[in-house]
């Protein structure tokens, strides 16, 4: 009978520890694993896949007589966005001034890839002259302003801001009103919002990534909170739209609906999706580079926008 | 089986357990800076 109640204790102390590590792999460890390439980890985006002047590359080729010559400004910008500034290297800048290691690009080529944060570091410090980026965050204008530098913001493009939930999730539509709430924290199941009966997890990016700064934005006066225990239930999200339908395309998310509009091409065109903004073509007020303007000139012409629509996004013209 | 073989079994299993926990929070420790919040969302609930 002892020799019984001894392996019963046993047992039960390895059960408890499988417990222990079968809840941290299914809350954890199972959520972190990203089944997607190494390159697409390190950077978010598939650099090779968008290659300029590559055969193979997906990027928008447009014919057009604008060609850099001289001093070229060196292009950098988010991941989400990248598609635009490849294809606009790939129309008018010279295939050599373009030099990709494998990973990344080489540190004298004039195409970069930094993401939203890195670019506007760069574009401050002046190492780009021209970024392609949603607007910045007050700390990155603060940045800006410290270094005496004073940013000229060009729109170039529309993009929606969306909200994403693992597809198995019932909710497909949220007003804006129950996202703020969710995000503020006065909604905590999703019960409450037209769901089934699990907690909230809303999940938020790093601070100055451009869909971040959207979302405080969007939030105005208040705060994002977070709910301790909301990894037990199911996960929001934010991000842009065709990053998360066209370069990511995880089958494993489905965008919502804002107040019964899906955020398609169509419904930020007619302006009925509820968050559109505008992405920017940005470079600094002072930098005397004179393939800039001719830059911003072909961005917002005909080949440029068609750039932007064939990228996936919304042209501003 | 006698108390000190018990005990000694129950220590083990207990450092075996920690050491087991110790490597997966580890583990989602290294793992967690190259997760992205759309495969975070597809992979969960």
């Amino acid at each position: 009978m002892k020799l019984f109640r001894q392996l019963v204790v046993i047992g039960l102390l390895i059960a408890a520890f499988l417990a222990i590590d079968f809840s941290i792999y299914q809350f954890v460890i199972k959520r972190y694993q990203n089944h997607i390439s190494e390159g697409m980890q390190a950077k978010s985006i598939e650099l090779a896949e968008y290659l300029p002047f590559d055969e193979n590359s997906k990027v928008v080729r447009v014919e057009t007589d604008v060609q850099l010559t001289g001093d070229l400004p060196v292009l950098d910008g988010a991941a989400a966005l990248y598609p635009i500034f490849s294809a606009v290297a790939d129309a008018v800048y010279p295939q050599d001034s373009v030099a990709f290691d494998g990973r990344s690009f080489t540190a004298d080529s004039a195409l970069q890839f930094h993401n939203t944060r890195g670019s506007y570091q760069a574009i401050v410090d002046g190492t780009a002259d021209l970024i392609i980026c949603a607007k910045p965050s007050k700390e990155q204008l603060a940045y800006a302003k410290e270094r005496g530098v004073e940013l000229e913001l060009v729109p170039i493009g529309n993009e929606a801001f969306v909200f994403i939930v693992n597809s198995e999730n019932p909710v497909d539509n949220l007003t804006l009103e129950q996202v703020r709430g969710i995000y503020s924290g006065r909604y905590k199941s999703w019960a409450e919002v037209g769901g089934d009966n699990y907690r909230i997890n809303a999940l938020q990016r790093n601070e100055g990534s451009g869909s971040q700064t959207r979302m405080l934005s969007f939030m105005g006066e208040e705060p994002m909170k977070k709910d301790p225990l909301g990894f037990l239930g199911r996960s929001i999200g934010f991000s842009f739209r065709y990053y998360v339908s066209g370069i990511v395309e995880n089958s494993g998310v489905k965008m919502l609906s804002l107040e019964g509009v899906y955020p398609s091409k169509e419904n930020i065109v007619n302006g009925t999706y509820p968050i559109v903004n505008a992405f920017y073509a940005v470079y600094r007020k002072d930098d005397p580079n004179p393939n800039i303007p001719i830059l911003i000139e072909f961005l917002l012409s005909e080949e440029g926008q068609r750039i932007v629509e064939e990228s996936g996004y919304v042209p501003i013209r | 089986m006698s108390e000190r073989m018990f005990k000694t079994t129950i220590l083990t299993v207990i450092a075996l357990g920690l050491l087991s926990v110790i490597a997966l929070v580890a583990y989602a420790y290294y793992i967690q800076p190259d997760s992205s919040i759309i495969a975070y969302i597809a992979n969960g609930r």
